[in-house]
């Protein structure tokens, strides 16, 4: 038994420090657990404090995204502020402008009745008034130092409303053989005027007719006092540049349906020959704008236009190819390059009539190049009139069939020879001016 | 109201010019069917309001609407600027080329008419049935369309009736009339009579009144313009084509030439008789008129004379002369030189004229050079535009003589 005792000691020390052992070992599980949970304690707390640091964190963005957000609504609601601002703005503007062409064109309008009906009514007071007042009337208006002439009374009625035309400018040709003699200048007091024929008094020329015949101071020699007409001062003025003659200005008014109202606009004053017969066609209530971008012939232009009373004719010195024009409906180019000032004429058309354009071009390349600009800028109804005109002045000849004598006579009394009227055309014509091109811009819808 | 020229009215005559190069000259009148042979036709009332000039097409039938685009060339793409390998040195005159039948074009025709097939799609069906047309050059492919667009195209153009379109006009229908007036000449004849608003002119004018009109254009109804005719009324089948107002038309009186110098002959009322107040207001009203016409014409003083008649030039400038100013101009006209030399002569040796001369004036159209590669005279030009004569009336006072033999005194030695 004792030995069975002493093996439950044994066995029970034993298990005891098993147990003992275990519990040791248990602890030291406890004890590292402990720390092991301590150490995740503190873990767990610093992440805590992290946590709420990034939560502070987050609430702070937050708040600034708001303020962001909120500064963005506000500069929003001023931009828009500012759309609507500029849009009144500018549809203001627009109305304002609307406003100003309506005026404009009324305005426009009355004045070009107005002075329709005031000169139907001086015309019909014209004719219902006597002779004798007519007289009167021509005498009180003419005694003036310049251009003094009496008229039969009709043309008075025509200088009223041309006098405007042809104020002061004495025109006379002396015509002995041929239209080169024609010369123009202005009637003053105490001048006198000579040439070939001889000397002429102006003091003498004041008071006489248009039209009349006038001695030289010698009576050896006469002149012919011509009222003045464009197509005479074409032939009399003095050239500046090349001029046009009036084959090219009557077709070029014809093609351009120039007509009294018309409004018309010349690049390239040159020296006023062509604008003197626009002028002329536009009256009374129509108007020139030529342009020249060469100072002093713009100058001269302006001088030239004022002592012939052209009162419808506005001169600008400018380079219409570079700057452009101002208004109106019907244009004539007569430039070295004429393409260059298209784009710009076109501006220069209402858009509810009618353009017409007329170019002149010396040679055949620049009309290729001015028609294919005129194309580009939508213009239609082109047609080239090679103006290779040839005016052929033909003079009469009487053939004297004398056949007695082999030899013809030198100076044959016409009225004593027998004869037939022959004509023959003079061997050198002036051949070629210009080219012209003719277009037309089609009003839009 | 002032009206815009350039809009189409009720009432208005218009000259049509067709795409093939007809023209026709009708007078605007309400709910009429305005009819263009193969080209179609269309309601009168589509054309109102619509600008002259300005390219018109007949579509649905009967309806009108403005055309943007008056280059067929650029409906095809076709640009003769372009430089292809194309010459005609392969293609043959064969009729088979076109492989649709007479009958096919036929049927389409009557199509376009009804408004079903539009104009453009008969020229493509055409183009692109023709087996030899890509071979072509792009001038000659051009040329194809242009011809087919002159058949078919339903495209006109209403033009105002000007001086300038009806010489057109007439030149094509009947220029005899006209007596071969030419637009350069025309315009000549205006600017040497000085014609303005405002200048009084005798006008002896038997072309049916074209020139009355080109001269009524430049005046606008200011001044004075008397026409002179033979019998008892003035043939002015041209002046009522012309859109005038009664403004512009109250300045232009005609005159018989046989009443040149006589007495007016007015209509008398006799004392007693029964006749209604109004009337007598009227016969009143009209004498007063006729003698007012006699009257200003025997005054005389106008500015020129403008002559293109069927009678004898000299006799009407020596009829008339009397009744002209001084300093006033003489323009008579002749599609015949030998008519008017008689004329020139008379004037040439006449104290009374000055400034005589005679011309003639030379005009000839070009190709317009838009794409093609240059520019050319067209083939048929217009042999001539007729004579222009003018001259300048003058006086000479009493008494004035002048001696051509004086010469100038020279300082002598002895």
């Amino acid at each position: 038994m004792t030995d069975l005792k002493q093996n439950n000691l044994n066995f029970q020390q034993s298990l005891e420090e098993w147990i003992n052992q275990k519990r040791q070992t248990l602890d030291g599980y406890k004890r590292n657990y402990q720390d092991k949970v301590n150490a995740l304690k503190d873990q767990h707390q610093s992440l805590v404090l992290f946590q709420k640091s990034l939560e502070k964190k987050q609430q702070q963005l937050l708040l600034e995204i708001q303020q962001y957000d909120t500064k963005k609504q506000d500069l929003l609601l001023d931009l828009q502020e500012i759309n609507v601002k500029e849009e009144q703005q500018y549809s203001q503007l627009q109305d304002i402008n609307r406003a100003v062409n309506n005026l404009q064109l009324e305005i426009n309008q009355k004045l070009k009745e107005q002075e329709k009906t005031m000169i139907l009514q001086k015309e019909r007071k014209a004719i219902a008034q006597p002779t004798l007042l007519f007289y009167q009337k021509i005498l009180s208006l003419y005694i003036q130092p310049l251009g003094v002439v009496g008229c039969n009374p009709p043309i008075q009625e025509m200088d009223d409303l041309t006098r405007e035309l042809n104020q002061s400018k004495d025109f006379y040709g002396f015509i002995k053989k041929n239209p080169s003699d024609m010369k123009a200048f202005q009637v003053k007091k105490d001048q006198v005027f000579a040439n070939k024929f001889g000397a002429f008094e102006h003091n003498k020329i004041i008071g006489k007719q248009y039209g009349e015949k006038m001695a030289s101071k010698s009576n050896t020699g006469f002149i012919y006092l011509l009222y003045p007409t464009p197509e005479l001062w074409t032939l009399a003025l003095p050239h500046r540049t090349q001029i046009l003659y009036q084959p090219d200005i009557s077709l070029v008014t014809n093609m351009l349906n120039l007509q009294p109202g018309s409004v018309m606009i010349e690049a390239g004053t040159g020296s006023g020959s062509f604008s003197h017969s626009i002028s002329r066609t536009t009256y009374p209530n129509g108007h020139l704008y030529t342009f020249e971008y060469h100072q002093e012939r713009a100058q001269k232009a302006l001088l030239e236009f004022k002592e012939h009373g052209l009162n419808n004719i506005t001169v600008e010195h400018r380079d219409v190819c570079k700057n452009g024009f101002g208004i109106e409906n019907k244009v004539n180019a007569d430039l070295p390059s004429p393409w260059e000032a298209i784009e710009n004429a076109k501006r220069a058309f209402l858009t509810d009539r009618i353009g017409y354009i007329c170019c002149f071009s010396p040679c055949i390349e620049q009309v290729t190049r001015t028609c294919t600009k005129l194309k580009e800028e939508g213009f239609v109804d082109l047609s080239n009139i090679g103006r290779e005109h040839n005016v052929r002045k033909i003079q009469i000849l009487k053939l004297p069939t004398d056949n007695k004598s082999v030899n013809r006579l030198k100076r044959p009394n016409e009225d004593e020879i027998d004869g037939v009227l022959a004509t023959r055309i003079k061997p050198q014509v002036r051949g070629h001016t210009s080219f012209l091109t003719f277009a037309m811009l089609l009003p839009k819808e | 109201m002032t009206r815009n020229w350039d809009i189409i009215q009720q009432g208005d005559w218009i000259v049509i010019k067709m795409p093939s190069g007809n023209q026709k000259l009708i007078q605007l009148q309400p709910n009429v069917q305005i009819e263009l042979g193969k080209f179609g036709k269309f309601q009168s009332s589509e054309l109102i309001g619509k600008y002259y000039s300005v390219p018109l097409e007949i579509y649905d039938r009967d309806k009108l609407k403005r055309v943007e685009n008056t280059d067929y060339l650029l409906d095809f793409e076709i640009d003769p600027r372009v430089e292809t390998d194309a010459t005609n040195q392969e293609i043959f005159d064969d009729a088979n080329s076109q492989k649709l039948t007479q009958k096919d074009i036929e049927e389409m025709k009557l199509k376009s008419l009804d408004g079903s097939v539009h104009h453009q799609t008969i020229i493509k069906e055409i183009v692109s049935n023709n087996e030899k047309f890509n071979e072509k050059t792009e001038f000659a492919k051009a040329k194809y369309i242009k011809r087919k667009v002159k058949k078919y195209s339903k495209i006109f153009i209403p033009l105002f009736p000007n001086a300038r379109n009806l010489i057109e006009y007439h030149n094509l229908k009947n220029p005899e009339k006209i007596h071969e007036l030419r637009i350069d000449s025309l315009s000549q004849i205006l600017t040497y009579a000085n014609v303005r608003a405002g200048s009084r002119m005798l006008v002896c004018d038997d072309t049916g009144g074209l020139l009355a009109t080109a001269i009524l254009e430049r005046t606008h109804g200011l001044g004075t313009c008397y026409f002179f005719h033979d019998g008892q009324n003035a043939s002015l089948e041209i002046m009522k084509c012309s859109n005038f107002s009664n403004e512009v038309l109250s300045s232009f009186k005609t005159f018989a030439y046989q009443n040149i110098g006589k007495q007016p002959e007015l209509r008398e009322i006799e004392e007693g008789a029964d006749v209604k107040p109004e009337l007598i207001e009227k016969i009143n009203a009209r004498n007063a008129n006729i003698k007012e016409t006699f009257s200003t014409l025997e005054q005389g003083g106008f500015d020129s004379l403008i002559i293109s008649t069927k009678f004898d030039t000299t006799e009407v400038i020596k009829k008339l002369e009397q009744f002209l100013a001084p300093s006033a101009i003489v323009v008579a006209y002749s599609a015949r030189k030998e008519l008017i030399l008689e004329a020139y002569e008379y004037c040439r040796k006449s104290p009374s004229y000055a400034n005589t001369f005679l011309t003639e004036s030379w005009l000839r159209e070009y190709q317009v050079p838009v794409f093609t590669s240059g520019t050319h005279p067209n083939m048929m030009m217009s042999g001539s535009g007729g004579f222009i004569f003018s001259a300048t009336t003058v006086t000479t006072p009493e008494g004035l003589v002048i001696d051509k033999t004086t010469k100038r005194r020279k300082t002598s030695k002895n």
